[in-house]
């Protein structure tokens, strides 16, 4: 009898040991798949908040504070503020799973929000009714946009594209002349719309010069989008001295020589520093730059009363004195900020300073907030390629080259070759205009343990 | 003591045998089950380690606090079992970085001969120009694809030029008990447990600014 008895214990301790250990066994790998479960059920919270806040300031940016208050969510916890810090927003949006128990996991997402800029496009067009194609060699590096269309041409009997390397976005769709294939990297996208700058930022700044002369200037050949008679016209040329400082050379009223153009600057001309705060700012004046520009320097143009001035013409390279193109954390910043247009003007001689190269560089940030961007003269001046740098934003798109010369013949005009610097994701131009929405600047997603 | 009684102890004995034998049977393929258990809970756990380290690494890529030291391109090195990216890296309880932009380097290293599972590397991670710490964790698959912005992939390794073209990085992960078993019924032929993970993509978020 007592045999029997211990042989039963000994039977029902080994099926309980068996039943038990397996049981921790199991309990070991769902408690561990558990807990990364929570964790990224938590996480999944945080970002539905932040989605959420992201919705409710496009909507209304004023929106602040305790956004939502610890409220259940998806058998979670969703808790989001959003608060002022500096000049920026700040959204964060905790998840917490499950809302109760034990094995809690807490996520967080936090971002900032700020105002956009206008330059984030290698060229945005207000107004691009597809007159003016983008044909054989013209090259776009970055993200372009039109609020309207844009026109897709080549040479005939060229092999060659343009090419656009970059997102390439359109409201009305793209229009492309039949035997032309534009290369596109991204697949381009229509029915998208982007908010146009309305108006500069005010400046107190007084006028850099004033006085000088109404002058009657006029152009030949192509755009003619200056010929307005009597206008005063203000002629700088950047350059940074022996000992460092950014300065300028000027001389007012037209060209000095009606044969070779403008861009005619000598010795004995006026030199004076640029502006402390690095703002060139002429009223009812058309600026004409080149030059080499050290540090964040931005001309800025509006016209007078009676309409004339507002427009800014390049008369010859206008660069960074620390190249973007080799230095990425160059310090330097060109804006050229015009009411009206930024233009290639006739140059004293076709090739600028890169005589040779058959290049015109501007590497800047351009507003032309009521015109356009073009060339002055964009039939009978040097097939060349113009190389931007930068970020070109305008109402109306202008033409600055013409035919299907090859580079190198005695006209022409330009051929396109714009290239985004992106340094311009993280800092801008004095004066550049902010959009009315606020843009990412941030985002963070962590743990809180 | 009779012949009966011999016969007795002789059936007795072969049912006993019999017994005996399904009980070590039993135990063998307990211990076994067991054995699978315990390697099935340590690469769970390897894995759930490792993946918790890559999560919150991969989820700040391009993050920086001041947002304007961070520039393009935040993966700097994209290749097939590696990668290099741009980052700010956790300095304070906040656990937001200090602004100084970091690097991080993921990268499947060599085999493991240390332990009896032929197939395990060693993973590493490595902040800035530091040490590179590994982990033999029974990593046997860490496999990096890079993709654009319209979910094409790109080629690896991804060249500098188009670095900046990459908006999320999709893992995968495989995990192995680092001490494979010998199932029952097998002489030489040895038997690991697996554990797979597979995030589609992280989406690099600091890119660009795009209007919210």
């Amino acid at each position: 009898m007592t045999g029997r008895v211990a042989l039963l214990l000994v039977a029902a301790m080994t099926a309980a040991m068996i039943v038990v250990n397996a049981t921790m066994n199991t309990s070991d790998a769902v408690d561990n798949f558990a807990a990364y479960f929570n964790r990224s059920n938590a996480y999944d919270i945080a970002l539905s908040g932040a989605n959420m806040a992201g919705n409710a300031l496009y909507f209304n940016k004023t929106v602040r504070g305790h956004f939502q208050n610890n409220i259940d969510f998806n058998g979670g916890t969703l808790d989001v503020t959003i608060q002022n810090v500096g000049s920026k927003v700040q959204v964060t949006s905790t998840g917490v799973f499950p809302a109760s128990g034990g094995d809690r996991q807490v996520q967080q997402v936090v971002y900032y929000v700020g105002p956009g800029y206008f330059d984030r496009f290698v060229l945005l067009t207000d107004d691009d009714n597809g007159s003016v194609p983008w044909t054989t060699y013209d090259t776009a590096y970055g993200a372009l946009h039109s609020n309207n269309t844009l026109r897709m041409d080549h040479y005939a009997g060229s092999s060659i594209m343009p090419v656009f390397n970059g997102r390439v976005t359109t409201t009305r769709p793209i229009t492309i002349t039949p035997g032309t294939v534009p290369v596109f990297t991204q697949m381009p996208e229509s029915g998208v719309s982007v908010e146009f700058p309305t108006v500069f930022d005010p400046v107190t700044d007084p006028p850099m010069l004033t006085g000088g002369a109404d002058f009657n200037s006029s152009f030949t050949g192509g755009n003619g989008l200056i010929n307005i008679a009597t206008k005063k016209e203000l002629h700088l040329q950047f350059f940074v001295d022996a000992s460092g400082q950014q300065m300028i050379r000027y001389f007012r009223n037209g060209k000095r020589n009606t044969n070779n153009g403008y861009g005619d600057f000598r010795a004995s001309d006026s030199v004076m520093a640029v502006p402390s705060d690095g703002i060139v700012y002429e009223p009812g004046v058309d600026v004409f730059v080149e030059g080499s520009i050290k540090g964040k320097v931005s001309v800025l143009t509006v016209p007078d009363a009676a309409g004339k001035g507002g427009n800014i013409i390049i008369t010859n390279d206008i660069v960074c004195n620390t190249s973007p193109r080799a230095n990425p954390n160059s310090p330097d910043f060109i804006g050229l900020l015009a009411q009206n247009n930024v233009l290639i003007g006739n140059t004293m001689n076709d090739n600028a300073t890169n005589s040779g190269s058959n290049r015109f560089r501007v590497e800047a940030s351009v507003v032309a907030l009521t015109g356009g961007w073009g060339a002055a003269d964009n039939v009978s001046r040097k097939r060349q390629i113009l190389d931007v740098y930068g970020s070109i934003t305008q109402k109306y798109r202008r033409g600055v080259g013409s035919g299907s010369l090859p580079i190198g013949s005695s006209t022409g005009g330009f051929m396109k070759g714009y290239y985004y610097d992106a340094r311009l994701y993280n800092d801008h131009a004095l004066l550049m205009p902010t959009t009315p929405l606020l843009s990412l600047e941030s985002w963070l997603a962590k743990g809180v343990y | 003591m009779g012949y009966q009684v011999i016969l007795d102890i002789i059936g007795s004995a072969v049912i006993g045998g019999l017994l005996l034998l399904t009980l070590l049977t039993f135990n063998a393929q307990n211990l076994e089950s067991k054995q699978q258990y315990r390697d099935e809970i340590i690469a769970q756990k390897n894995l759930v380690e490792v993946v918790n380290v890559m999560e919150e690494d991969f989820r700040r890529i391009g993050y920086c606090q001041i947002r304007s030291n961070m520039a393009l391109p935040v993966v700097t090195v994209a290749a097939a079992e590696s990668l290099r990216f741009k980052t700010d890296l956790p300095s304070n309880a906040a656990n937001e970085g200090d602004g100084t932009v970091d690097y991080v380097t993921y990268a499947l290293g060599p085999f493991v001969t240390s332990t009896m599972n032929p197939r395990d590397r060693m993973l590493y991670r490595r902040e800035n120009a530091g040490e590179y710490s590994g982990s033999s964790m029974g990593v046997t698959n860490f496999s990096l694809r890079y993709l654009k912005y319209n979910g094409d992939t790109l080629a690896v390794p991804v060249p500098y030029n188009k670095l900046k073209e990459i908006i999320a990085v999709e893992v995968t992960l495989r995990v192995e008990s680092i001490n494979p078993y010998t199932a029952v019924g097998t002489v030489d032929s040895l038997t690991t447990v697996m554990v797979n993970w597979k995030q589609l993509r992280f989406e690099i978020r600091n890119f660009g600014k795009g209007a919210i």
